[in-house]
């Protein structure tokens, strides 16, 4: 290898190629950068404008979406409003046809009022399954659990299928297994829906042999199964069983009617419950529908708002009542059933004129509805508990009845903060109307029903620290002793919440904290203790909105809060027991035999008469399976089921042998 | 022809065979460019070729083994400068399956008036089994294109016996390169 040459022209020729090559690459990375930054620029104004354009297409979309969510708000509102617009007049069709029935008619006239009944009564049906299930789609519905007498609740249930299937000539069984708990946290009404719905399919796909129910328990799975031995379901058809507006095949719905949006609602309704339903069929052999769920058992009975003391037999006669009511149909049926009654009743339109009345008159009942024009039923009540609208001080508490249309927890909440006493659910159930009306004055004797014309001063309202006990007095009418009672109650079935709650907590048993904190909102409203109630519904609320359990602060303070309540409440002097019962009647044996045949042959006469007998006979001493035997009869009364009244009746009587 | 080849020529020639050398070469072929490269420049390949054969007659070496020589500098030159190709490749006959549809694809994104050859392959069965390499440009430097495969495979240290085909179609250089493993 040769040393580099020391040649100055070499070196000088070498130093120029050296210049002239850097200046070369210079040059090209000037023209690079040039290049690049042009692509920059392109590439920025590239993605600016894809920016708007992304932000153009999301509003469309979100525009898209809120025309499409109003479109669907509309159609839901839609069908809400016209179910009610449908319901209204069809209920009136009803009254009026339960009041017609109660008249003397020949057979035809009778044969022909039962099928109208019948007709409005499907009609009904069907129209409670389309706002069903578009209130379901819409997500609607909510589930209110409360503790229901299971054993009970079965039997009533089953009555109607009963005579169903007796008159269908097959045979009906019931069954509850002994390891099921008397008290279960239930939603009754969407309870009552699946199974009737399952109980009224496989009465209808039956013609010989038997349908029976059946409730299991296997730990804390219930399952309720409906099996019958009808026409089956073929197994291409068992897919589609639970799909809306399908029934198994359309011949099918040509043969047996239907909307075929029964199944598909019940099936909704089992989720809801967090539950599942299956079927197992084979055709011309029989079904077996079961539904399994997980049920909570109840520990505690909700307090109620009006306390009932049936067994006292106060005259609902005489008794004058402001029916508040914009809806003519529905004033006639409830007039005629009131004055049928003894009662004198008088008629407004709407809350103003509601106030019109009691500025002039003093009423022993109000008898509420809520949507009203003019002024609605919430804010007529609000007037009259504060003694606006020119109301007399006498009127200030009389006792005021919802009539409500919507019987959702928001809008009963919505009654008793507003003062009112109670609730009845249209349509119209008469014997519990008439319960709910004898309560109401039911708590007070004679002498009490006169002083309540003057403006109720009670000197001697205890103050308890952190309770308004004026405000939970005027729920039980002022009856002090009661309400103290009820209040004690209330601390005794709450003072060991924390203790619970803890355990919840361990278990990570949401569903339970949830029940109990539901149950305190609702009782310590009712007792007056608002912050309470406050506290529980707070904490309510976070545990069902919040992933994680909450801190345990707040169970802390609302422990803090009852066990206070506690304290006061027992610095008032309350020696006194628990506002003493009226006396039972002594009757002979002979007496309640008369009474008993009496009952049965008013059952298919006059039915209000019956019913009155029954009351009566109820406020006699009686012993416990007689009590027992009774109490069917009442509730079978309730339902208008005459057949299972009479064969309940019979029962007693053979009891008295 | 890009830059990097000429200077990498001049870098050869000036540790080979003195600096002085690439002077005189460059007083007998009189290039355009004056010989002033840089890398990242562009320049007629014609005035490669004038060099190379200039090259010959001054160190008297015929012209193949020349080129043949730089293809070896160029190929340890590409392990240095592009290392990430190699080690992604991670064995020759990856690597030489890799020139067209990965390497030169890359090239052409930063230089798309780069000239490249064509180096398109297949794995024989039959006779024997053997990888064939097929470089077809309108330069013939195949040579260095041999230069290239064997010190790739120095670079990934294994060893090839290698067969080779060499014709001309019109004004395509073709040139078969079989490679069995030894």
């Amino acid at each position: 290898m040769n040393h580099a040459s020391t040649d100055p022209a070499r070196l000088i020729r070498r130093l120029e190629r050296e210049r002239k090559a850097r200046q070369e690459a210079e040059r090209l990375l000037e023209d690079k950068s040039r290049e690049l930054f042009a692509k920059h620029m392109e590439l920025e104004a590239l993605s600016q404008s894809l920016e708007k354009l992304v932000a153009k297409r999301t509003i469309e979309m979100q525009q898209a979406r809120d025309e499409a969510l109003y479109a669907l708000q509309v159609k839901t509102d839609f069908i809400a409003n016209m179910s009610h617009e449908l319901r209204t007049p069809l209920n009136g069709v009803l009254g009026v046809m339960a009041l017609l029935s109660e008249q003397s008619l020949n057979e035809q006239q009778s044969e022909l009022v039962a099928v109208a009944e019948a007709s409005g009564k499907h009609l009904l049906g069907v129209i409670n399954d389309i706002l069903d299930f578009s209130k379901i789609e819409a997500n609607k519905i909510t589930l209110e659990f409360a503790a229901l007498n299971i054993r009970p609740y079965v039997k009533t249930l089953c009555a109607p299928f009963e005579l169903q299937a007796k008159q269908k000539g097959i045979a009906f069984e019931v069954h509850v297994d002994d390891r099921i708990p008397d008290f279960l946290m239930v939603d009754s009404l969407r309870l009552t829906q699946i199974i009737s719905n399952l109980l009224s399919n496989a009465l209808k796909f039956t013609d010989k042999g038997s349908v029976s129910l059946s409730f299991n328990a296997f730990e804390d799975v219930y399952r309720i199964s409906v099996s019958d031995t009808g026409i089956g379901i073929s197994e291409a058809n068992l897919e589609s069983i639970f799909a809306a507006f399908e029934q198994a095949d359309t011949s099918i719905t040509r043969e047996f009617g239907g909307t075929g949006l029964g199944m598909s609602i019940t099936k909704q309704l089992v989720s809801m419950f967090g539950g599942k339903i299956n079927v197992t069929s084979e055709l011309g052999k029989g079904s077996c529908f079961y539904v399994d769920l997980s049920l909570q058992t109840a520990d505690e009975i909700e307090l109620y708002t009006d306390t009932v003391d049936p067994s006292v037999d106060n005259p609902v006669d005489t008794l004058r009542i402001l029916l508040v009511e914009d809806n003519t149909i529905n004033q006639m049926v409830a007039t005629k059933l009131l004055e049928g009654w003894g009662c004198n009743v008088s008629l407004a339109e709407n809350g103003q004129l509601a106030l019109d009345h009691l500025s002039k008159d003093t009423f022993d009942i109000v008898l509420m509805d809520l949507q009203m024009p003019v002024m609605g039923g919430i804010q007529a009540t609000e007037f009259i508990r504060t003694g606006k609208g020119g109301v007399l001080s006498e009127n200030m508490d009389v006792p005021i009845i919802a009539m409500t249309a919507h019987s959702s927890q928001a809008h009963i909440d919505e009654c008793e903060q507003v003062g009112m006493n109670g609730h009845i659910s249209k349509p119209i159930d008469k014997a519990l109307l008439h319960q709910k009306i004898k309560s109401l004055i039911g708590n007070m004797s004679a002498a009490e029903q006169s002083s309540q014309h003057e403006t109720p001063i009670n000197n001697s309202v205890p103050e308890i620290k952190g309770v308004d006990v004026e405000s939970g007095l005027a729920r039980v009418n002022h009856d002090l002793e009661l309400y103290l009672s009820l209040l004690q109650r209330f601390c005794k079935d709450n003072g060991d919440f924390y203790t619970r709650y803890e355990v919840c907590v361990e278990q990570d048993n949401k569903k339970s904290a949830s029940m109990a904190l539901h149950l305190i909102k609702g009782s310590a409203a009712n007792v007056g203790i608002e912050k309470v109630s406050k506290l529980a519904a707070e904490l309510e609320t976070e545990l069902q909105t919040k992933q994680s359990w909450p801190t345990l602060n707040k169970a802390e303070r609302l422990q803090q809060l009852i066990e206070e309540v506690k304290h006061h409440l027992a610095l008032v002097d309350n020696n006194k027991d628990k506002a003493e019962k009226a006396p039972l009647r002594s009757v002979s044996d002979e007496q309640i035999l008369n009474y008993l045949q009496d009952i049965k042959m008013q059952l298919n006469q006059d039915f209000l008469n019956a019913e009155a007998g029954l009351q009566e006979l109820l406020t006699c001493k009686l012993s416990a399976p007689m009590q027992g035997i009774l109490e069917n009869v009442q509730q079978a009364m309730a339902r208008f089921d005459t057949l299972a009244a009479a064969n309940d009746i019979e029962q007693a009587l053979e009891l008295l042998g | 022809m890009k830059g990097i080849v000429f200077t990498e020529f001049v870098s050869m020639v000036e540790s080979q065979f003195g600096e002085d050398m690439f002077d005189d070469i460059l007083d007998a072929v009189q290039p355009k460019s004056e010989g002033a490269y840089t890398a990242v420049g562009t320049y007629d390949h014609q005035e490669l070729v004038d060099m190379v054969v200039e090259l010959s007659k001054l160190c008297d070496t015929p012209v193949p083994a020349l080129v043949h020589a730089f293809g070896l500098h160029m190929g340890k030159v590409f392990s240095e400068k592009f290392t990430s190709f190699f080690i992604e490749a991670g064995s020759t006959i990856k690597f030489l399956e890799a020139i067209d549809n990965h390497i030169h694809v890359e090239v052409r994104k930063l230089y798309p008036d780069a000239e490249l050859p064509v180096f398109s392959f297949e794995h024989v069965e039959s006779p024997t089994e053997h990888f064939a390499l097929h470089y077809q440009s309108t330069r013939g430097f195949a040579d260095l294109a041999l230069g290239l495969i064997e010190s790739t495979s120095a670079y990934f240290g294994e060893t090839f016996n290698i067969d080779r085909e060499d014709w001309v179609e019109g004004d395509i250089h073709h040139a078969i390169f079989r490679l069995t493993s030894a």
